[in-house]
């Protein structure tokens, strides 16, 4: 029976274990430019300098100043934090709330499931953009509001998705025999369920990066992000879109940035649903 | 493999979007100018787009700007009132109004402009718009033949200063919303709301031969798009080029920018009913944290003046302001005064630092830099000031209580008197008074100016109300933007209005 037990966890587990490296390497490596980013900015992205404002790019300030003669520079790797550190935590959160209604709701079935599947699809009506602005629209601009606007259109698809995997997963035989055995059944759930949905969330999970990253600068960039004097990408483009006839470097500069940063995540949710996705291996 | 393969595209598209960011070419010289002497054109672009026409309700003036009507009087640049349609006018006891309107005078429809046609049209003025009525006081008036007899609720001195307003536009009956027809030098041929207007010249003006044949003028709310507009030679006349763009305009030898200083205050509301700026030394010390000179040298390029006060210093209802400076050294003794802990330079009230929510917005793109100039001085002091912006800051301000500080900005003078802009920002009653102001004595003041009728004696008191909110910090004025505006060196006879009420005029041309 144990082994019939087992049948439910290898490929889950092996399948993360050995081809998640890389990319988790690499999250690794963005979380930590993120955390030590403010140490690496020459200058301080805050201090204003009224009198060197819209300085072109030059020794003094490798990308120059911004209006408010601040270093512009600076003022990018200080938006690392606010744009991707601030991605990351609204990704970190809809994967926590969408895993754990998807697993209650797929697990428990029923009435639960009546009600969170009502829920979800709910959710999955309103398109994202646009209930995203409205809800921060509603709450006032501000980072806290912006966190909570994108976590509400964000966390359904995991749910959704952790749901229908769940489904399928629990009919299976290694499942009935856990529970004849008397495992209990948050343990059947964190044992062999969870592992089962880990690899379809990452990948998610890579792909919605680039969305979040591109949301959160859209609804800065429209004023309903986080308020001066944040360095965030998408606020400093809208800054910058007064000046970009007389000093385009000011929306240049975010505006490569989160067409690089976005480039990126996407890139890398493609390699990772290549390697996860059962489906394309097989067609490929 | 493919990964990297997508990367190697990322320098083409630097390429791609640095080519973009390169300046381009002027373009050649646009036909909009036509040389023809009798149908000389010309091409105005405003800043504000206007959906309306009717002068009465329009609250961007485009009728009354693009010299389609007029008003019973003007303001000129020297503040002064001069005569419109309306050739004199006087009162003994500031109540009894007579107006003496222009002899042969006619409507763009040939239809004669009597006494009865003015009561007409400010009976619709006031009938359409309840601010006109509310502004005026008006309790009857009386024609006969060129005479207009106007008897006001109580004495009632300014009233022909608000009659200047061109939401009172003299229009003949004829008129609809669509279509007004007026006084001016200028027809209305057609418009597109929010888009453009098409004016063609009133041959029978009573000012005398108009020079233009036509003009069209149109609104763009981007300021780049403006630029873009005179660069290309798409446009003759542009209201309000982006400042930084000053230097690239100058250099231009094919255009002129003209500059001038207006009737317009940037200032920082208080919120009194907040506990500590309820207190006068904790507002004066704000006020020292506001470096003018650096706003006016840096963040307006020159073109503006620091404001020592609501009017510009040369005003005769100003009183002498008290000299305003930046000094985080006075900041400190003022909260030191006003009894808060000041150690190693930073603020504390019972060993808690200072919180303010301070309120700006972008329509007006130098407010969110000056906002951030004063959260940048604030901070020095240890104070912590939260930006917030708002969308509509007239509409934010009316609802909400939830702001200690905002940026704010009016022209507080438009019609060269005081006595507007004190009634609506100090009464209690006033719809600009959004920082509850309650002062008595000065509320007295302003109750004594409303019934003077001698002019030394409204500027004598108009001066006394100045300087109780001078000295109290009631508000804090930081400029006096300028008034800008850069045409093409064909144009002839443009004139920058002070008060932004007249820009198509009869003189304008072109060469």
């Amino acid at each position: 029976m144990r082994s019939i037990i087992a049948a439910g966890q290898p490929s889950g587990r092996h399948l993360f274990k050995k081809q998640a490296v890389w990319p988790a390497g690499l999250v690794l490596l963005v979380l930590v430019i993120v955390m030590i980013s403010p140490a690496l900015a020459p200058q301080d992205p805050y201090r204003l300098i009224v009198s060197d404002r819209l300085q072109p790019p030059g020794a003094g300030h490798f990308l120059g100043t911004d209006h408010l003669g601040r270093d512009l520079f600076s003022r990018m790797i200080a938006g690392i934090r606010a744009t991707i550190g601030t991605s990351l935590l609204i990704l970190t959160f809809s994967m926590l709330i969408g895993v754990t209604i998807g697993l209650l709701s797929g697990y428990l079935g029923g009435l639960y499931d009546r009600v969170f599947k009502r829920i979800i699809d709910a959710f999955m009506t309103l398109p994202d953009y646009i209930f995203a602005i409205v809800l921060s629209g509603l709450l006032g601009p501000g980072l806290i509001n912006l966190l909570f606007a994108v976590i509400a259109v964000k966390w359904v698809g995991y749910a959704r998705l952790v749901r229908s995997v769940v489904l399928q997963e629990k009919e299976k035989d290694y499942v009935a025999l856990a529970i004849l055995g008397g495992v209990t059944p948050l343990r059947i759930v964190m044992k062999h369920m969870l592992p089962h949905t880990l690899g379809n969330v990452f990948v998610l999970a890579a792909l919605d990066l680039g969305k979040i990253i591109l949301m959160i600068a859209s609804l800065s960039y429209i004023g309903l992000g986080p308020q001066p004097p944040a360095a965030e990408w998408g606020s400093m483009l809208n800054e910058g879109r007064v000046y970009f006839n007389t000093a385009p470097h000011l929306m240049l500069a975010p505006g490569l940035a989160i067409m690089i940063t976005v480039l990126l995540a996407n890139l890398l949710g493609d390699k990772l649903r290549d390697q996860f996705d059962v489906k394309t291996r097989k067609e490929a | 493999m493919s990964f990297i393969k997508s990367l190697k595209a990322v320098p083409l598209l630097l390429v791609l979007l640095l080519a973009a960011c390169t300046s381009q070419e002027p373009a050649s010289p646009d036909s909009t100018v036509t040389h023809n002497s009798e149908e000389k054109s010309i091409t105005l672009l405003f800043n504000v787009q206007s959906n309306s026409i009717d002068p009465h309700t329009d609250v961007n003036y485009t009728a009354v700007r693009a010299g389609i009507a007029e008003t019973l009087l003007t303001i000129g640049n020297d503040l002064k009132l001069q005569p419109a349609v309306a050739e004199s006018w006087s009162s003994e006891d500031g109540q009894n109004w007579i107006f003496n309107i222009r002899k042969g005078l006619t409507f763009q429809n040939g239809k004669s402009v009597d006494a009865a046609a003015v009561q007409a049209s400010l009976e619709r003025a006031q009938q359409l718009n309840p601010s006109v009525k509310n502004s005026l006081h008006i309790r009857e008036m009386k024609s006969a033949g060129q005479v207009l007899t106007i008897v006001t609720e109580q004495p009632f001195p300014q009233l022909p200063s608000d009659l200047v307003h061109p939401n009172t536009a003299i229009l003949a009956a004829e008129s609809t919303e669509e279509a007004p027809i007026g006084t001016g030098p200028f027809m209305l041929a057609s418009f597109k709301p929010g888009s453009e207007l098409n004016v063609e010249r009133n041959s029978q003006y009573w000012g005398g031969t108009v020079k233009l044949a036509k003009a069209k003028f149109s609104f763009n709310e981007d300021a780049n798009a403006r630029l873009l507009a005179i660069q290309a030679k798409s446009a003759d006349i542009v209201y309000r080029p982006p400042i930084e763009s000053f230097d690239q305009l100058k250099a231009d030898a094919s255009l002129t920018l003209d500059s001038l200083t207006g009737l317009r205050a940037h200032q920082l509301l208080y919120n009194m009913n907040n506990a500590e700026l309820g207190q006068e030394e904790v507002r004066k010390a704000f006020d020292a944290l506001i470096d003018r000179e650096a706003i006016v040298s840096s963040i307006m390029t020159g073109q503006a003046t620091a404001a020592a006060g609501p009017f510009l210093a040369e005003a005769p209802f100003s009183p002498e302001y008290t000299p305003k400076t930046f000094d985080l050294e006075v900041a400190r003794q003022f909260f030191r005064t006003a009894g808060y802990d000041v150690d190693n330079g930073l603020v504390s009230k019972g060993g808690k630092p200072l919180t303010f929510r301070l309120l700006t917005y972008q329509s007006r793109a130098e407010l969110p830099l000056i906002s951030q100039l004063i959260q940048a001085n604030a901070k020095e002091l240890g104070i912590t000031v939260d930006i917030r912006l708002v969308d509509n800051i007239d509409e934010y301000l009316a609802a909400n209580d939830d702001w200690d500080l905002a940026t704010y900005s009016n022209i507080t003078a438009p019609r060269g008197d005081a006595s507007y802009f004190l009634n609506a920002a100090y009464t209690s009653e006033g719809a600009l008074n959004y920082g509850y102001v309650r002062q008595p004595e000065l509320e007295a003041l302003i109750e004594q100016l409303n019934t003077a009728i001698a002019e030394d004696e409204r500027n004598n008191l108009a001066q006394q109300a100045v300087a109780y909110i001078d000295e109290h910090r009631l508000n804090s004025f930081i400029i006096h933007p300028n008034n800008f505006v850069v045409y093409s060196s064909h144009v002839k006879n443009w004139v920058t209005s002070k008060s932004e009420y007249y820009l198509l005029t009869k003189d304008l041309d072109i060469e």
